[in-house]
């Protein structure tokens, strides 16, 4: 049995440059691109209009860029490796602003990478190019760095390319450049897996909803699918024929989305193991893929990359 | 004569005080990092030489504040010269008594105002470059070569470490060059040659970064026997010295119908010396003749990584293809073609042979790189109207970040490879110019 989605929408040139990253609240898509500013277009209105520019967020632009699920709390990383964070105005606007400041834990700059929030926005987690993680707590008015890890001295070129973490915000997962996965108690500071590798730079990680599974994607053009009870390996996805740059879980856990570096968005089906729908708009780059919150009856994805633009797709009703 | 000094020494002056101790440390630790990162290929790159430029700059600038200093006791002028015969130091003086006397002055001068603008820029100038400065004056290019000799000597230094070379370090092909049938390699001759150089039957120039690449290219015959026509081939090797510069430029400007087409690597470097062609390098944007604002970057991009990675896919499965506007009716792959394109892409997963395939290189980027191109990025993101050239450039340095990879040419054995993508590339290129 395959799904179907239909394009629901595309906002041509949301950007002038290409969007790096896009994060999701229940009304609105937020995204980074390689200009200075940060979009939020709305998903509760008509045509998906503009109703946000946050300008001069990142000078150099922004490649990472995420949303707790809560929608109250986004953070993101610049291009000279400077991280900010903002949160829905209080006045009601729903406007974004500035949040707290998160020094950057004595990183040099350009060193913050991929990044990561918890449900409340409370948990912040960042990768850096020496693969380090750093966590910070989050609370009005002030950042506290509460863990610190590394991956270990046997590890070489550990860029840190991908992070995640739990819904209840006590795991965080890396994804490494060297195709190594570790999954890290936030509590304890522990490793509490190290995953077996893909063997080639892993661009996404992402945790099940439940926190049951890990799926890791990336040059390998797999999907490996990881339970979280004892850290095996339980399924591979392929299919894919590009570098896997982003991968998001649906809302219930029943769905994996994907999308690579030749355009191509796929849908995953964990129960089946398979894929059950493949979607094209564009040949160039996707480089982020996300599940929009269920708001109403039908499922609804939002694809991102170098073609500048913003493609909204809903599950088509009355598929069999 | 006497018009002729006051220009020079102001020019000197001028650029004394505009690049005067603070300004230089700045653009040494900055700009002209670009030249020393870039160049480790090339032999006379300046990576080579001055460990003690600092010291050679403060020694040309200590010689023009005691002239300086003379001006104001009204003493006559003098310049310190050591004779590489005798060993032993002379003053050359202005006032002089004999003419002679005045141009040797004069071309003294002359000379390390360039070295000094050489040095402090980070560039690399010929010892042809300072004859055209200013030929009346000099009279002969052996004139100019003996007194940078000397230059060099009074110095206690050698020629390269005043940023002076012998000859350009570019070499170039085609048939406009040596032989009748030009295939001979000669190196880049004077801009000022450019006239005297028939053009016409010159469908296209490559430029390429790399002197390996260029020497396959050349094997090859590739500027004789391309789909695209009779073309020249040049390289620099690497970051691009004066002389290179400035004969592309009046080539261009002499010829501007002919298309120029940069080959580099898809690196910080590679977008570097691109845009060193292009725009020239910061220390040296008040030099006019030197760029090639029309150049057209042919490669490598990021969109040839896609294309090496669809190379690479099976040829066999394809997959329900939904294109463009299409979409609305797209149905998905089904759970049978999966299993299919995973069967086959076992095969064809990319293994590190296949990755050299058409003569590149796919390699993580350095923290060294990953520097390089934020650095870059900030320079074009500084500008405040980026052209459409510097958001590519922008672009292309965001998604080389993002990928952290980077994507060399490399020297191959199979080079018809290369010749094949270059058709292909030019055809494509030319047809959309």
């Amino acid at each position: 049995m395959s799904k179907q989605y239909l394009t629901a929408h595309t906002v041509d040139n949301a950007h002038i440059a290409n969007i790096f990253a896009i994060a999701a609240t229940k009304t609105a898509v937020l995204s980074a691109s390689g200009s200075s500013c940060i979009n939020v277009h709305a998903t509760n209105k008509e045509a998906y209009p503009l109703v946000q520019s946050i300008s001069n967020a990142h000078k150099l632009g922004c490649h990472h860029l995420a949303v707790s699920r809560d929608g109250k709390v986004a953070a993101s990383i610049g291009f000279a490796g400077e991280l900010k964070t903002w949160k829905v105005s209080d006045t009601g606007s729903g406007d974004w602003e500035p949040y707290v400041d998160v020094a950057n834990g004595g990183e040099t700059n350009g060193e913050a990478w991929a990044l990561a929030l918890s449900e409340d926005g409370s948990v912040l987690a960042t990768t850096t190019h020496s693969g380090r993680v750093n966590v910070w707590r989050l609370r009005d008015g002030s950042s506290q760095l509460a863990q610190q890890f590394e991956p270990g001295s046997m590890v070489t070129s550990a860029f840190g390319m991908s992070i995640d973490i739990s819904h209840d915000g006590k795991y965080t997962a890396t994804g490494h450049e060297n195709g190594a996965v570790y999954i890290y108690n936030n509590e304890t500071g522990r490793i509490v897996y190290q995953l077996p590798g893909l063997a080639k730079p892993v661009r996404a990680v992402a945790f099940s909803p439940a926190g049951t599974k890990l799926a890791a994607a990336g040059d390998s053009m797999t999907i490996e699918l990881y339970d979280l009870q004892f850290g095996e390996h339980v399924a591979q996805f392929t299919g894919h024929a590009a570098w896997i740059m982003s991968i998001d879980w649906s809302d219930t856990g029943e769905y994996l989305l994907s999308g690579a570096y030749d355009g191509k968005a796929k849908v995953w089906s964990i129960d089946k193991q398979a894929c059950v729908a493949t979607h094209s708009e564009t040949e160039q780059a996707l480089l982020s893929v996300k599940w929009l919150p269920k708001t109403g009856m039908n499922e609804m994805f939002c694809t991102a990359g170098a073609n500048k633009s913003l493609t909204f797709y809903r599950e088509a009703t009355g598929t069999a | 004569m006497d018009h002729r000094r006051s220009s020079t020494t102001s020019s000197f002056d001028a650029s004394v005080s505009r690049h005067g101790r603070a300004s230089s440390q700045t653009l040494l630790s900055e700009d002209s990092q670009a030249l020393f990162e870039g160049s480790g290929e090339s032999a006379q790159s300046p990576n080579d030489l001055g460990q003690g430029r600092g010291s050679i700059i403060d020694r040309i600038e200590d010689i023009v504040e005691s002239m300086v200093d003379s001006l104001g006791e009204n003493q006559p002028l003098t310049l310190p010269l050591r004779s590489r015969r005798s060993g032993n130091e002379y003053a050359v003086s202005f006032p002089s008594t004999t003419a002679n006397g005045v141009k040797k002055f004069t071309s003294l001068l002359q000379i390390l105002f360039l070295c000094h603008e050489a040095l402090v820029s980070g560039t690399i100038i010929t010892k042809r470059n300072i004859y055209y400065q200013n030929p009346e004056l000099f009279g002969s290019q052996d004139y100019v070569n003996k007194l940078v000799d000397d230059v060099a000597f009074t110095l206690g230094v050698g020629r390269n470490e005043l940023n002076i070379v012998a000859a350009s370090k570019g070499l170039v092909v085609g048939q406009p060059f040596g032989t009748e049938h030009g295939d001979e390699v000669v190196v880049v001759p004077p801009a000022e040659a450019v006239v005297d150089l028939d053009l016409r039957p010159i469908e296209w120039i490559l430029v390429v970064e790399k002197e390996a690449t260029f020497r396959s290219l050349v094997s090859l015959r590739y500027h004789e026997v391309s789909r695209s026509g009779r073309g020249i081939l040049m390289t620099a090797k690497g970051y691009p010295d004066l002389a290179s510069r400035q004969f592309l430029h009046r080539i261009h400007s002499t010829w501007p119908q002919i298309p120029i087409y940069a080959l580099v690597d898809f690196d910080p470097d590679g977008v570097s010396i691109l845009r060193t062609y292009k725009h020239g390098s910061q220390g040296m944007r008040h030099e006019e003749r030197i760029t090639v604002p029309g150049l057209l970057w042919l490669g490598v991009k990021n969109s040839d990584l896609l294309e090496l990675q669809m190379r690479l896919r099976p040829a066999a499965p394809s997959e329900p293809s939904n294109g463009g506007g299409e979409s609305q009716s797209t149905l998905a792959s089904s759970q049978s073609s999966n299993a299919r394109s995973s069967e086959t892409l076992a095969r064809y997963l990319p293994n590190s042979t296949r990755r050299h395939e058409a003569g590149w290189k796919l390699l993580s980027l350095s923290c060294r790189d990953r520097a390089k191109a934020i650095r870059l990025l900030s320079t074009l993101s500084d500008q405040y109207h980026q052209d459409a050239d510097e958001m590519e450039l922008a672009s292309e340095l965001q998604l080389m970040l993002m990928l952290n990879m980077k994507f060399e040419i490399q020297a191959v054995d199979r080079a018809e490879n290369m010749a094949y993508w270059l058709d292909e590339r030019l055809s494509r290129i030319s047809a959309w110019v």
